[in-house]
């Protein structure tokens, strides 16, 4: 399992004078869900798509199991690009044969592998009809057999959510959590924070085509500055603005997020609530991967 | 769920050659199941079927003079139908009751009204005589007036005869005989626009399907898995099995139409022919499918295809105009030159074997061209294919698609 690893080491792609990608490093690990977040134009697709090989980096290395990938290698990878893309006029099923043929597949295999995937799929009834009679939720789904059927080492999924109606974001959660559970490396981006939140062992924040954070949300909330909730109903307004040491986020009515300075002890903050009047809450705030990407990436503004 | 039996259902990686065929099969089958396809061929056959009616109308409408006599002239029926076949032509002869019937008959079931005497035919006709049936109709009155002179003084009109039959004058062509010369410019005429049209149809279908592929996104996806000059290989491969297919069929239906009607027979619509026009197809289809696939790689939607493919059809429409220069005469220099160049020999050949009879060196020597220039084209456009392929949006430039790859 060990050697399954997934590394991308030190990757850089130029589109001319533009730095898409500078020494961006990072790794998926087998039977792991790797979110890769990012604002549009971060450089996430353009990851994705040299680890695919159909771009060519400028420099740095994609290995797996601690070689690099091959072409041959390369056709494990079961992948599912942003813009989705089928052969409009072809049949349901004769395309998934189609495509799993040509990862290696026998064509008895592929019959039965697409039959099965897309009897998983609610579309068992349309295995005759062409691509294009189906709707977009239906074209998704085939689209996402298409990189399933021939069971690949490797899964990449880029922006597999986007569009999705809730059911199928619930059945393409469980299929990822299914194949990573299965021992696959899983990477995949998204720009639904709270999904990759909830869904993701690990994940990768890229900006301006470098990697500005990555561990597990737990991790990167670790080394952020720490937060408190305070709700005390009956303070003077702006009690809190004026502790040193003290910065506020936001406020939902009374209850405020407050930042604290490295040298500022929550204890001290709690004794000025208790001055300012009866304490409702204090609480410490987990950061979410949004306040994490909100930080990490205008941080980088700056 | 978990598909993983991997030793069971996944041959693990297929060769190059497989994948290839993969490609070719899927291409076959997509194409033959297109409607066009199969109701152009079915269009195509019924066109062949129509001009053997058209043929045979023009024919029998503009040959066959109705002519009908009455009285003693009756005697030139004979002579008359002799000297006109020698001619080629074609009369209908048929005999009139009287000359009140006759007249009557002109401009319904008879063209022309011969009544008189033998040597002073009077002729009726609606609107004009034949300048053919008027010449033949003086000598043969002359004739027999001389006859009547000749017995008159005395002499043997055999002897005389005789004697006359053997002047003449001999006529020595620079050109082999050839009584099919129209019939075979015609035919040629056919088979090279067939040929051009069935090059620019496939170039076509080439270039919308690159296009498919690259507007759909679905070549993302199969070149994650395929080299890109084994999806372009399977491709033009595949659209040109089934361009030979369409061809064969028509080939073949050409032959079943023409041949039995006896109304075209021509040496170049005969099977050895016919099988030489498809190999010409095969390595003008090659030569120009090439073209068309680089040029489709650099377009992403198929409104831009026009854009990209003018050149390869530009060039065909050439070969097609220079086609009334070959025809015109086969085997002079220019004629010669052009056929052997490669963008226009599988027209211009082609138009050559139909209407002359070309040197074999000449043939065999414009084949290699094309090949060879086929082989070098494929080099330089299986770069443009590869550089273009995934880039989507604005047009490539030509130059950035000539660039080698990094890596």
């Amino acid at each position: 399992m060990i050697d399954r690893v997934l590394e991308i080491d030190g990757l850089t792609k130029l589109y001319g004078s533009n730095r898409a990608l500078s020494d961006l490093s990072f790794e998926a690990r087998p039977g792991e869900l790797f979110g890769f977040v990012g604002r549009n134009g971060a450089g996430k697709t353009t990851t994705m798509r040299i680890i695919l090989g159909v771009l060519v980096a400028d420099g740095g290395e994609v290995r797996w199991g601690g070689r690099p990938l091959t072409f041959e290698s390369r056709r494990r990878i079961g992948y599912l690009p942003e813009e989705r893309g089928l052969y409009p006029r072809m049949r349901v099923l004769e395309q998934l044969v189609y495509l799993a043929e040509l990862h290696g597949m026998t064509s008895g295999g592929a019959h039965r592998a697409a039959r099965a995937w897309l009897d998983r799929f609610g579309l068992g009834e349309r295995v005759n009809d062409e691509v294009q009679r189906l709707s977009l939720g239906n074209q998704q789904r085939v689209q996402l057999a298409a990189a399933l059927i021939f069971s690949p080492d490797i899964l990449i999924l880029d922006e597999p959510f986007s569009g999705l109606d809730p059911v199928a974001v619930d059945l393409m959660s469980a299929v990822l959590r299914e194949q990573a559970a299965a021992g696959l490396p899983v990477l995949f981006s998204s720009h639904e924070l709270n999904l990759v939140e909830q869904l993701c062992d690990r994940v990768g924040i890229i900006d301006r085509g470098s990697m500005v954070a990555c561990g597990t949300v737990e991790e990167l909330g670790r080394g952020g500055p720490r937060r408190v909730f305070v709700d005390v109903p009956g303070a003077l307004e702006g009690w809190a603005a004026r502790l040193p040491g003290v910065t506020p986020v936001r406020s939902e009515g009374t209850r405020q997020l407050l930042e604290l300075a490295p040298d500022c002890s929550p204890q001290v903050i709690l004794q000025a609530a208790l001055r300012a009047g009866p304490v409702r809450e204090f609480s410490p705030a987990q950061s979410s991967l949004g306040d994490l990407f909100r930080d990490v990436v205008y941080e980088g503004r700056t | 769920m978990k598909y993983r039996n991997r030793s069971e259902e996944s041959s693990g990686q297929p060769g190059s050659r497989s994948i290839i065929f993969l490609i070719v099969r899927r291409e076959v089958r997509m194409r033959l199941r297109s409607r066009i396809f199969v109701g152009g061929t079915l269009l195509l056959i019924a066109l062949m079927a129509l001009s053997v009616l058209f043929i045979d109308v023009i024919e029998s409408r503009s040959s066959a003079t109705r002519v009908g006599f009455t009285g003693s002239v009756r005697a030139l029926e004979q002579p008359l139908a002799s000297a006109v076949a020698t001619l080629k032509g074609n009369v209908i002869i048929s005999e009139v009751v009287d000359q009140a019937t006759g007249e009557a008959q002109v401009g319904q079931s008879l063209d022309v009204l011969i009544s008189g005497s033998i040597t002073a035919p009077r002729v009726l006709v609606k609107d004009q005589l034949s300048p053919t049936l008027q010449a033949i109709l003086n000598f043969l009155a002359q004739q027999n007036a001389l006859d009547a002179q000749i017995t008159g003084a005395g002499l043997d009109l055999a002897t005389v005869r005789a004697s006359v039959v053997a002047a003449g004058v001999t006529v020595t062509s620079q050109l082999p005989a050839n009584p099919l010369r129209t019939q075979q410019i015609v035919v040629g005429f056919a088979i090279a626009y067939i040929l051009m049209l069935a090059l620019s149809f496939y170039g076509g279908l080439i270039a919308s399907g690159v296009v498919e592929e690259k507007s759909t996104r679905i070549v993302e996806i199969v070149l994650s898995t395929v080299r890109p000059t084994q999806l372009l290989a399977g491709k033009i491969i595949g659209v040109g099995l089934v361009g030979l297919c369409q061809l064969v069929v028509l080939g073949a239906a050409a032959l079943a139409i023409f041949i039995p009607t006896g109304v075209v027979s021509v040496p170049s619509l005969s099977l050895g022919a016919l099988l030489v026009d498809l190999l010409w197809f095969l390595l003008g289809f090659y030569f120009y499918a090439t073209i068309f696939a680089a040029g489709a790689a650099l377009v992403s939607r198929q409104e831009d295809i026009p854009s990209v493919t003018a050149p390869p059809v530009i060039l065909l429409i050439l070969s097609y105009v220079l086609v009334n220069l070959v025809m015109f005469d086969p085997n002079s220099l220019s004629s010669t030159l052009l056929s052997l160049l490669p963008p226009f020999a599988p027209v211009l050949m082609v138009a050559r074997l139909a209407a002359g009879n070309p040197p074999l060196i000449q043939v065999v020597g414009a084949a290699a061209l094309t090949i060879a220039a086929t082989i070098g084209l494929t080099q330089v456009a299986g770069r443009i294919y590869a550089n273009s392929i995934l880039r989507m949006g604005a047009r490539v430039g030509f130059r950035d698609a000539l660039r080698r790859r990094p890596g």
